[in-house]
C-alpha cells in the first residue's frame, strides 16, 4: 500500500511508549525526594543526588518528558484521525521524537550537575532550551502542516486545543528564556527584578494553563467520546469552552507573586482572572463528565473510562482551588506551605497522569492492531493504586500545608513568631511519611503498566501493520 | 477609559463566540464533528455508536 494511504503510527507508538519510561522515572525521582524530607541524608551528602538538584529533574521529567510524551503522542495520533490523512512529514514529526528525547537525557544529565536557570519549569540552561525551541517549532509545523491537508471539512475541537498548545508553549518558552550566554552552561536573562520575576511567572502559570490543561483537554475531547463510544455532551459548550478557557488563563499568572513587589494592581489582576477562570473549567470538566449521561454503567465494567471520569473530577477539584488559593488572603495563609504542593499534585496526578494513563490505555491496542490490553484486570490494579496514591498524596500535604500556615501566622503578645521554623518542620514529618507513601502506591501502579503495555505489545501479531486511512467513497 | 474599552470588547468577543455558536451554526454541523472521535475504527470489525440508555 503506498505510504501516503496509511497513517504515520510509528512516531505515536514511539511516543506512547517513552510516557510509560518517562513516567516511571520521573515519578521515581519524585518518590527519591520525598524521602529525602524525612530522611535528609539518605543519599548520604553526594552533590547530584541532593535535593536542590534532584527536585527540577522530578518536575522536569514529569511535565517535560511524562506528560510531554503523552501530549506529542496523543496530538499526532488525533490530528491524524481527526483529519484523516497521514502527517506533514515523517522526517520532521521522527526529529521531534529523537530531538525530545535528547532534551531530555540532558536534562537528566545537566540538572544533577547543577546547571540550572533558576527560574522554575524552565531550568534548562541556554543549549538545551535552543534544541526545545527547535524541537517545539518544528513540531508546530507537522501539527499545522497536517491540519493544513486534512480531508475533513471541519477541525475537531480537540485540535484546537491542541494547536493553542502547542502555540503557545512556543511563545513561552521563548520569552521567558530571552537571555544572554555567559559560557556553555551559564546565561542571564535578559529581564530583572520584578519584571524577570512578573515574565517567569506568566510563562509558570501558561505553562499550567497551555501544556497541562488545554493540551491534556485536547486528549480529553478526544478519548472520552472514543473510550465512551458516545459523542461529547456538547460540541456547542466545547467550543464556548475553547475560546474562554484561552483567553483568560493567559493572565492569571500574577498569583503566583502575591505580596512581593509585583505592584498590587497586577496582583489583584491575576487573582481576578483567576476566579473567573472557574467557569470555562468547570464548563469543560462538566462537558466531559455528562458525556457519560445515561451510560454510567460502563463505569462498572470499564477502567480505562474510569481513569478518565476520575481524571475529570480531580480536574474539577484542583481547577475549584486554584481559584480559591489564588484569592489574596486565602493565599496569605496556602503560599510557602505544602498546601501548593498538595493543589499541584492533585493536578498532576490525579488530572494530567490518570488522562494520560486512560488515554494510552484506549491507544496501544489501536496503535499494535489490537482489541484491548493484554490484561484489564492490571488495569483494575492500576486504577485503584492511582486514585488511593493520588488521594493519599494530596490529604497528607492539605493537612500539612493548613497547619504549617497556621502555625507560622501565631503570634505571641510581644510580637514574636510563637513557633520555630523546626517546630513546625518536625511536626509535618507524619504526613510527610503519609505523602511518600501516596508517591509509593502511585508510582507502584506505573509498574503495572509497563508489564501490561510489553504484554500487549508482546502478543499482538500484526503490531507493526500500518493502518490504512478511510478514502472517501 | 482605555481599561474599559477592553473590557467592552472582550465582553462584545465573548457574546459574538457564543451568538456565533448557539443561533448562527446549525445544530446538524455540530454533531457531524462532534462524531469525529467515534469514526476510528478498524473496517474489519465494525462497532456501532452506542446511544442506548442505561440497560438496568
Amino acid at each position: 500500500m503506498n505510504q501516503s494511504q496509511t497513517y504515520n503510527d510509528r512516531v505515536v507508538r514511539q511516543f506512547a511508549i517513552m510516557t510509560v519510561v518517562w513516567g516511571i522515572v520521573g515519578m521515581l525521582v519524585g518518590v527519591l525526594i520525598a524521602a529525602q524530607l524525612i530522611w535528609p541524608d539518605l543519599t548520604h551528602g553526594i552533590a547530584w543526588l541532593s535535593y536542590g538538584r534532584l527536585r527540577p529533574l522530578h518536575t522536569n521529567a514529569v511535565i517535560f518528558a511524562f506528560g510531554g510524551s503523552a501530549l506529542f503522542a496523543t496530538s499526532y495520533y488525533v490530528v491524524q484521525r481527526t483529519c484523516q490523512t497521514r502527517l506533514f512529514s515523517d522526517a520532521l514529526a521522527a526529529f521531534t521524537f529523537w530531538g525530545w528525547q535528547v532534551v531530555i537525557v540532558g536534562a537528566a544529565i545537566s540538572l544533577p550537575l547543577g546547571k540550572t536557570m533558576g527560574k522554575e519549569y524552565a531550568e534548562l540552561e541556554w543549549p538545551l532550551a535552543l534544541l526545545v525551541a527547535a524541537v517545539w517549532v518544528v513540531y508546530a509545523v507537522v501539527f499545522f502542516g497536517t491540519i493544513m491537508r486534512r480531508k475533513i471539512k471541519h477541525i475537531y475541537v480537540a485540535n484546537w486545543f491542541y494547536g493553542a498548545y502547542i502555540l503557545t508553549i512556543a511563545v513561552l518558552h521563548i520569552v521567558n528564556n530571552l537571555s544572554m550566554p555567559a559560557g556553555l552552561w551559564k546565561s542571564y536573562p535578559v529581564y530583572s527584578g520584578a519584571v524577570d520575576a512578573m515574565v517567569q511567572w506568566w510563562y509558570g502559570h501558561n505553562a499550567v494553563g497551555f501544556f497541562l490543561t488545554a493540551g491534556f483537554l485536547g486528549m480529553m475531547y478526544y478519548f472520552v467520546p472514543r473510550q465512551a463510544n458516545r459523542p461529547i455532551y456538547s460540541y456547542r459548550l466545547s467550543i464556548v469552552h475553547f475560546w474562554s478557557l484561552i483567553a483568560i488563563y493567559m493572565w492569571a499568572g500574577p498569583h503566583h507573586l502575591h505580596y512581593t513587589s509585583l505592584p498590587d494592581w497586577a496582583q489583584t489582576l491575576g487573582m481576578v482572572f483567576s476566579i473567573i477562570l472557574l467557569a470555562p473549567s468547570w464548563g469543560g470538566m462538566i462537558n466531559g463528565v455528562m458525556t457519560l449521561s445515561g451510560a454510567w454503567y460502563k463505569l462498572r465494567t470499564d477502567p480505562i473510562l474510569r481513569f478518565m471520569i476520575v481524571a475529570l473530577s480531580f480536574y474539577g477539584m484542583s481547577t475549584f482551588e486554584g481559584p480559591m488559593m489564588s484569592i489574596k488572603t486565602v493565599n496569605s495563609l496556602s503560599h510557602y506551605t505544602d498546601w501548593t504542593i498538595g493543589h499541584v499534585h492533585a493536578g498532576a496526578l490525579g488530572w494530567v497522569a490518570m488522562i494520560s494513563i486512560g488515554s494510552l490505555y484506549t491507544l496501544f491496542p489501536r496503535l499494535w492492531g489490537v482489541d484491548k490490553m493484554y490484561s484489564i484486570k492490571a488495569i483494575e490494579w492500576h486504577f485503584w493504586t492511582s486514585t488511593i496514591g493520588t488521594v493519599l498524596y494530596i490529604t497528607a500535604m492539605w493537612a500539612a500545608g493548613l497547619m504549617q500556615g497556621l502555625m507560622w501566622r501565631t503570634f505571641n503578645d510581644d510580637g514574636t513568631l510563637t513557633y520555630t521554623f523546626i517546630e513546625v518542620l518536625k511536626r509535618t514529618e507524619p504526613y510527610y511519611m503519609l505523602r511518600l507513601l501516596g508517591g509509593v502506591i502511585f508510582l507502584s501502579g506505573m509498574f503495572f503498566m509497563a508489564w501490561n503495555v510489553y504484554k500487549t505489545w508482546q502478543s499482538a501479531a500484526g503490531r507493526s501493520k500500518a493502518i490504512a486511512i478511510p478514502q472517501p467513497a | 477609559m482605555i481599561g474599559g474599552i477592553i473590557t467592552l470588547l472582550a465582553l462584545l468577543g465573548f457574546l459574538a463566540v457564543v451568538i456565533y455558536v448557539f443561533v448562527i451554526k446549525r445544530r446538524e454541523d455540530f454533531d457531524e464533528q462532534a462524531h469525529q472521535p467515534l469514526e476510528d475504527r478498524d473496517p474489519e470489525k465494525p462497532e456501532q455508536p452506542d446511544n442506548r440508555e442505561n440497560p438496568s
